[in-house]
């Protein structure tokens, strides 16, 4: 729910969670074990990025069959969009038979076409070298933002957000585990109860992964002991 | 070949605390000529407070430290490296004129020279960045560990905003019409604004050193001599020891997350703005980072 946030994403659903925090004075706690997921998932983003920058569009641009291209003296040309198309495709045939929504590689692909595309019409082009160190350095300001927001929003509790220490409850996170739930999600959910027990106040656990957790909320509730829910619901298992 | 320009960024916080902490007001008069007419005008200019440390004197206790505690491949000479550092380093601050026109005007205006610094950092902010995207399309280091690199300029962006305010309510406090005493006004508010800006200029020292100092432990050990360091052709992961590469790391992290504490702590008090939000939900990098976000990459 942190990160979903700091990006903007369920906007009317977070703007109706947070004023229930501002009005009803709840408070709303983030684990370490939250903190430590999103922080890993930024990274391993980044390095995918990153990978797929360096292994995909650079090696298919120099040229992965025949001679090598030299990017620095080489200037964008639709020829490059074709390079593009055949490196996506052959890159991740195997996913892209049954899914391109959920494909990573293709939210990479659109934003690199467009990219590209743009360049490739323009009057004065730079080479194709500056054309990916640009993609590179917006990539890394991007990120730098991301992680500043986010360190501002949990790290520095910068606004409703409020770090807990509170560890996951070893009876709840057996419990959990045994049903199937994933053990970063079990982490999460059973430091909740552990912040039940320990603070004896009412607490619930709010995510917008419907997947892995809230369609399995009957029986988290009934294995861990805490309720799990979309945060537009949050106020109304408190109250 | 990895781009390895000395930026401004290695030299900033010297100025700062030459510029703004090492200094007194000092009362003048003269007297201008305006249309034939004489008359006296009083005003207040900044003077150093003590003899400072030549920059010559900084930087090479700068490198000192770093290189007191790094180890070096057997083709490099501790001595060596430590002096084409330093010469490097003062080579580059002697040729930056339009700085040293800036420190000389300070004299007159702390906030202008403030501003200056500001405005010319975030003139070459994309280039910086840019920067750091050469390195990593040179290594096979991993992304995510330019992206920390590249923490320091988002940080240093904050800072250089938040100097600014200091700066200006220090000036404006100072210059309030009615003010009877404006010297003792201006003493007072320099006074208040060295103890703001004294541990925030530390602090960011104290993190400008260790990131120098882990640019500088990658750098050296991919390169493969002493003519390389200043164009690496290539930052290679393999060539470091882990333990020490991690020290550095973890060392330059920890000094960055006290600096934002610190900044974010202080901004509360002169500019909360500082920290709100960055990202914009509608760019398409966004949009690109929020859709890997929600995949699962493993």
């Amino acid at each position: 729910m942190v990160l979903s946030d700091v990006l903007g994403q369920n906007k009317s659903r977070m703007d109706k969670f947070k004023n229930d925090v501002k009005n009803h004075g709840i408070s709303c706690l983030v684990s370490k074990t939250v903190q430590k997921e999103c922080e890993d998932k930024i990274k391993r983003t980044t390095d995918f990025l990153g990978n797929t920058l360096k292994d995909v569009l650079v090696a298919y641009l120099e040229g992965i069959r025949g001679p090598t291209r030299d990017l620095t003296s080489a200037k964008p040309s639709n020829n490059d969009l074709r390079i593009i198309e055949e490196a996506f495709l052959t890159i991740n045939q195997s996913a892209r038979e049954f899914d391109l929504f959920s494909d990573p590689f293709q939210a990479i692909e659109e934003w690199i076409v467009t990219s590209l595309d743009s360049e490739v019409t323009k009057m004065s082009k730079v080479s194709l070298s500056d054309f990916v160190q640009r993609l590179t350095a917006t990539v890394l300001k991007e990120t730098t933002r991301l992680l500043s927001d986010f360190e501002t929003l949990v790290e520095l509790e910068g606004d409703y957000v409020m770090k807990s220490s509170e560890i996951p409850d070893p009876v709840a996170l057996g419990n959990l585990l045994a049903i199937g739930i994933h053990q970063l999600d079990a982490a999460h959910i059973s430091s909740v109860k552990s912040h039940v027990g320990h603070k004896g106040q009412n607490a619930i656990f709010i995510t917008f992964d419907y997947r892995s957790i809230l369609l399995k909320g009957a029986e988290i509730t009934q294995a861990g002991g805490i309720v799990c829910c979309d945060p537009i619901y949050g106020l109304s298992h408190i109250r | 070949m990895v781009k390895m320009a000395t930026s401004s960024m290695e030299y900033p916080s010297s100025a700062l605390r030459y510029g703004l902490l090492s200094i007194k007001p000092i009362p003048y008069e003269e007297i201008v000529k305006v249309k034939g007419i004489k008359f006296k005008t009083t005003g207040i200019r900044f003077e150093p407070e003590k003899q400072f440390d030549k920059y010559e004197d900084f930087i090479d206790f700068r490198y000192y430290q770093i290189f007191e505690r790094m180890p070096l491949p057997e083709a490099f000479s501790l001595e060596k490296t430590r002096q084409h550092f330093v010469e490097t380093a003062i080579k580059t601050f002697n040729e930056d004129k339009e700085l040293q026109n800036e420190l000389e005007k300070k004299e007159t205006s702390l906030l202008g020279f403030v501003s200056f610094l500001r405005n010319r950092f975030e003139s070459r902010v994309s280039e910086y960045y840019e920067i750091e995207a050469n390195r990593f399309l040179h290594s096979n280091l991993p992304l995510s560990f330019f992206s920390q690199i590249a923490m320091v300029l988002n940080t240093y962006q904050k800072y250089l905003s938040l100097i600014k305010r200091v700066v200006r309510r220090c000036e404006m406090l100072s210059g309030l019409p009615g003010i009877r005493n404006r010297f003792g006004a201006t003493e007072r508010q320099l006074k208040e604004m060295k103890q703001v800006l004294s541990p925030l200029i530390d602090k960011m020292d104290s993190c400008l050193r260790e990131l120098h100092a882990l640019k500088l432990y990658v750098i050296l050990w991919s390169a493969k001599d002493i003519d390389e360091v200043d164009h690496p052709e290539f930052l290679d992961i393999t060539k470091l020891d882990q333990a020490y590469f991690l020290e550095y790391f973890n060392s330059y992290t920890t000094q960055l997350r006290n600096m934002r504490r610190m900044i974010y702590d202080v901004s509360k008090d002169f500019d909360p703005e500082i920290f709100s939000r960055e990202i914009a939900s509608s760019n398409t990098t966004t949009v690109l980072l929020s859709k890997l976000l929600s995949s699962d990459i493993e």
